[in-house]
């Protein structure tokens, strides 16, 4: 009887024991996987899409948050503050890999296409961001600490920019004009939204 | 297998024979089926293809092709300002990673024909490069995109019909959109009907264009406007889309008359959505049956007028919504009728809220009481989502009305109308019960006759 009863004690004493271990395992922070079906921007409410754009933080009481764009993330922080951020993933942009954000590499050009035209994609590696940047012809390089002072401005200008160049298009050679818009494609395909 | 037919100890000669024979038979049965006939019809596909290219290649500027009936191989560049015509039994087909019609030449015409785009990659059936192109009547059924419009100026796309035949269960990140805009400018998009595709009619850093009276089914978004500046969406109708129509990033535009019904589909479905959207119109819409029925997110200074938003789940929500004008609204039916926060300096006025139960001392139609909106929900529920589960459950409803704290900064509607704006030129589908002396005359019938049964057959019995 008293054995038994012993015995109850001991296993309630595992159970406590495991739920301690298992509470302390989660004020670790890891990144959630996208779920398109059901994830929009904390931010603009559209669809965050599995891609390289993706970005999340998660509260230290437990909420996490998702973002379609960094730039969104960024509009986050500034109305909430940082104070209260656990941690905060990108992706990178070639295996969409979870990474801090203070530790990866950021490459910003008004140019690329992102999903709120902010410009900014992000690397896990100084180099892979440079070899994008080789690749692209365009692109500056930047830190986490280099975004603190960015502007954040989104590339939605380009309505009159690009204006003035329709009407320079004319005048210029076929073939620079294909390759040059064949890039621009690739760029929006990458993106696609 | 000899283990297997050794296992089959009871089995004997007879029936194994007769076993392998019947398995034999059927084998041989889907064989001729199935092997011959697909790629019997395989090669004659192959074989009717009329090629294209050299059709277009033979042509000189200014040309009308008049295509006859039949299958034709895509892909094709046009780079001379042809007209190709045909009917819906003219069909171009292309299979290959490219776009189908690629157009680099300012002035093309095309008009009637079928396209089949049969490639599930980031191409479109038609692509379009050039200026003043005329895209009309076109019937595509597309694995990729539709119409991918790229840096060109005063297309005319009109009454094209536009599906989405892949797999039915691909995601919308697997789909392309049906007409896919970007930097291009003073576009028409009139009387297109697209159907399943990611987002219906996508404009992104355009200007000057016209988007009316298009038909958006099953679509993620209907209409999706990024970074738009003096456009109009008028009269469309959407059904069924995750959202009807994303309007972000928009200044200077004109939304109205447009309809988005049954936007109920996805967790996140809406009817409208206007994210920092300013200075522009959003007039005479109606919404009907959404998940929510207009949602307002960081904009301001928009006129917001005559609208009907119909039996959505929320009706109005306003999150951080400044100074917009939101006027002569009808909110009917709806299980929330509104919802704000952090929403100042709206001027809100003459709206009918059919909830509300107003006070009219001076008989001019306006109640002198207000109608104010409870933030409540919206605080709730963007702390945690979850909190939606509770919605109207009589705890809740007790806990909203306690919670009266600082009521002069809720957004308030300080003349709400006493009824519905009858004079408005709105479709209301509301049913108006005809005072019918028939269905009077029926029921009284009715009743005579079973009160007579009743009495004959129960009571004088007894």
């Amino acid at each position: 009887m008293n054995k038994s009863l012993n015995r109850r004690w001991s296993m309630l004493m595992v159970l406590m024991f495991g739920i301690v271990l298992l509470t302390a395992c989660g004020t670790k922070y890891a990144a959630l996987p996208i779920n398109e079906d059901v994830d929009i921007c904390a931010i603009c409410k559209m669809q965050v899409k599995d891609d390289a754009y993706a970005t999340q933080l998660t509260t230290k009481d437990g909420q996490n948050y998702k973002f379609d764009d960094i730039g969104c993330m960024n509009q986050w922080k500034t109305e909430n503050g940082t104070d209260n951020i656990g941690m905060d993933y990108v992706r990178d942009y070639n295996d969409k890999e979870w990474i801090e954000y203070s530790k990866a590499t950021y490459v910003y050009d008004a140019s690329l296409r992102t999903p709120m035209a902010y410009g900014i994609l992000t690397f896990k590696d100084k180099p892979s961001a440079e070899a994008f940047v080789a690749e692209q012809g365009v692109g500056t390089l930047m830190t986490a600490e280099d975004l603190a002072s960015h502007d954040w401005k989104q590339n939605t200008e380009n309505m009159d920019m690009m204006g003035e160049h329709g009407h320079g298009e004319e005048g210029m050679s076929d073939e620079g004009m294909s390759n040059e818009r064949h890039q621009e494609d690739e760029m929006k395909e990458e993106s696609g939204h | 297998m000899n283990n297997f037919w050794d296992s089959l100890g009871t089995f004997d000669c007879w029936k194994k024979s007769r076993v392998l024979a019947l398995a034999f038979l059927i084998g041989m049965l889907i064989a001729l089926l199935y092997f011959p006939q697909d790629k019997a019809i395989a090669a004659s596909v192959e074989r009717d293809l009329i090629p294209l290219q050299p059709i277009i290649d033979r042509s000189a500027s200014g040309d009308v092709i008049v295509l006859e009936s039949g299958r034709y191989a895509g892909p094709v560049t046009i780079d001379k300002n042809i007209t190709i015509k045909g009917d819906p039994t003219v069909i171009v087909v292309n299979a290959e990673a490219t776009s189908t019609i690629m157009i680099r030449s300012d002035g093309v015409k095309l008009s009637g024909f079928t396209i089949d785009h049969d490639t599930n990659e980031q191409t479109a059936a038609i692509q379009v490069e050039g200026n003043n192109s005329e895209i009309t009547d076109l019937h595509i059924q597309t694995q990729g995109f539709g119409m991918i419009i790229r840096n060109s100026s005063q297309a005319t796309i009109k009454r094209n019909k536009i599906t989405w035949v892949g797999s039915g269960s691909a995601t919308s990140s697997q789909k392309g959109n049906g007409i896919d805009l970007y930097n291009a400018h003073d576009n028409y998009i009139d009387s297109n009907e697209i159907t399943g595709m990611r987002d219906g009619i996508y404009l992104e850093n355009s200007r000057k264009s016209t988007v009316r009276n298009n038909r958006l089914v099953h679509t993620r978004y209907g209409i999706h406007c990024m970074y738009i500046d003096g456009s109009s969406v008028m009269d469309n109708t959407g059904e069924e889309n995750m959202t009807g129509a994303m309007i972000m990033g928009v200044k200077n535009t004109v939304i109205s008359g447009n309809s988005f019904r049954k936007q109920s589909t996805n967790v996140h479905s809406q009817g409208i959505l206007l994210y920092d959207v300013h200075q522009s119109s959003v007039l005479n819409n109606v919404v009907e049956g959404n998940r929510v029925g207009m949602n307002i997110a960081e904009s301001s200074s928009n006129e917001i007028r005559g609208n009907a938003v119909l039996r959505n789940f929320v009706g109005i929500q306003l999150v951080l919504a400044e100074a917009n004008e939101f006027t002569r609204n009808q909110l009917i039916s709806n299980v929330i009728e509104a919802s704000a926060l952090d929403s100042p300096n709206n001027v809100m006025m003459e709206n009918y809220w059919d909830s509300f139960q107003g006070l009219d001392l001076n008989q001019d139609g306006i109640s002198e009481i207000s109608y104010a909106i409870n933030p409540f929900y919206e605080q709730l529920v963007s702390r945690n989502s979850a909190y939606q589960l509770f919605f109207q459950s009589p705890g809740m409803v007790f806990l909203s009305d306690l919670f009266t704290e600082g009521r002069e900064q809720w957004t308030t509607d300080k003349s709400p109308r006493m009824s519905m704006d009858k004079g408005s030129d709105l479709p209301m589908p509301v049913e108006i019960a005809i005072g019918n002396h028939v269905v009077w005359i029926i029921g009284l019938v009715l009743l005579g006759i079973s009160t007579f049964i009743i009495i004959y057959m129960g009571v004088l019995r007894k």
